[in-house]
């Protein structure tokens, strides 16, 4: 456990001082962050027609409203929690791919589906839009990266495929 | 997906609206030695920079020790009684303590009295950190030149913001 915690820490500190970097940020957070704007701007077209994708901004033609998608607002975050805590836990490479894997598909659809609620909440109230962005999404976006950790590790085969060679004393997972 | 784990989810979700409510309209408690924490820190910090730090319900008072003279230059400590204060939402860095509440009471177990203390312990540094450098960010950015003067960072914070 006490491993756990500190190679969770440590892979946590380490990506989050590699996603700050200038580089980083100019060749894989920003260009994300435009792509996640564009989809965004596409799944809602699919059902309104007055929704057009700038850039990083989605934009209500006909009131004017628009959201930003900053860094911050691309799921990244939640995607480095998980992806420390994957790292952290003693499992076979596969399986910690795996885990990746079905972590960035449900978080980042998560965040989409974020998007778009913001999108039309801002339109709807300004208060229930601050509380939606500032507080709720925050929690439900690390309850999701949260949830993802406990059904991977509940999906790990307990003996075989996990890394006891590293630590004898892990115990087995049981959700 | 075991049963225990879609209770827990279930539970988690359910609970979560109750905890985010009582966060709110506790906030000017919760946030109380949070703020008192960042006050002695940054008086210790940077001194002479700010006067104090008070909660309005759930905002945070910022009162500087800058002020604007007749011509509109910034200067510490004010020359006259008019202060730049500045209103902050601690909130923004203390939402995890609805979820660390929602999800101890999804949990089955005993001595969750005990496991909630040490959660906002263990949280408390986390908020102490980003209430001290908020505060130090809007007097970086919103005073002016006035405060890294003042506080004597001007050569660092320059080299910092350069290309």
């Amino acid at each position: 456990m006490i491993r756990f915690l500190l190679l969770f820490l440590l892979a946590q500190a380490l990506l989050f001082g590699i996603e700050i970097l200038q580089p980083v940020q100019q060749a894989v957070i920003l260009p994300w962050t435009a792509l996640l704007a564009s989809l965004g701007g596409w799944l809602m077209s699919f059902f309104d027609s007055d929704v057009l994708a700038q850039g990083k901004l989605i934009i209500s033609q006909s009131s004017g409203f628009a959201v930003s998608i900053e860094p911050g607002c691309n799921g990244v975050e939640a995607m480095i929690v998980l992806l420390a805590a994957i790292i952290a836990f003693p499992a076979a490479l596969s399986y910690k791919l795996w885990g990746l894997f079905w972590g960035f598909v449900a978080i980042q659809g998560m965040n989409l589906l974020r998007i778009v609620s913001l999108f039309y909440l801002g339109q709807w109230d300004r208060v229930w839009f601050d509380w939606a962005h500032l507080y709720i999404w925050q929690a439900l976006i690390m309850l999701d990266a949260l949830i993802v950790f406990l059904i991977w590790i509940r999906y790990l085969p307990r003996d075989g495929a996990i890394d006891r060679g590293q630590n004898p004393d892990v115990p087995e997972a049981s959700i | 997906m075991g049963r225990p784990l879609q209770r827990f989810m279930l539970g988690v979700l359910l609970i979560l609206p109750l905890t985010f409510g009582v966060w709110y309209l506790t906030a000017a408690y919760h946030l109380a030695p949070v703020t008192l924490l960042a006050e002695k820190t940054l008086h210790l910090i940077v001194p002479g920079a700010l006067q104090w730090l008070k909660l309005d319900g759930h905002i945070l008072v910022v009162a500087s020790n800058f002020g604007a003279d007749t011509t509109g230059q910034i200067l510490s400590p004010p020359p006259g009684p008019d202060l730049l204060g500045f209103h902050l939402n601690p909130l923004i860095y203390s939402y995890s303590l609805p979820l660390l509440l929602a999800l101890i009471l999804a949990t089955p177990g005993q001595e969750r009295g005990q496991k909630l203390l040490w959660g906002i312990l263990l949280l408390l540094p986390t908020e102490w950190f980003s209430m001290v450098f908020s505060v130090m960010k809007t007097l970086t950015f919103d005073v002016g030149a006035a405060f890294p003067a003042a506080a004597g960072f001007d050569a660092a914070l320059e080299w910092m913001l350069s290309p």
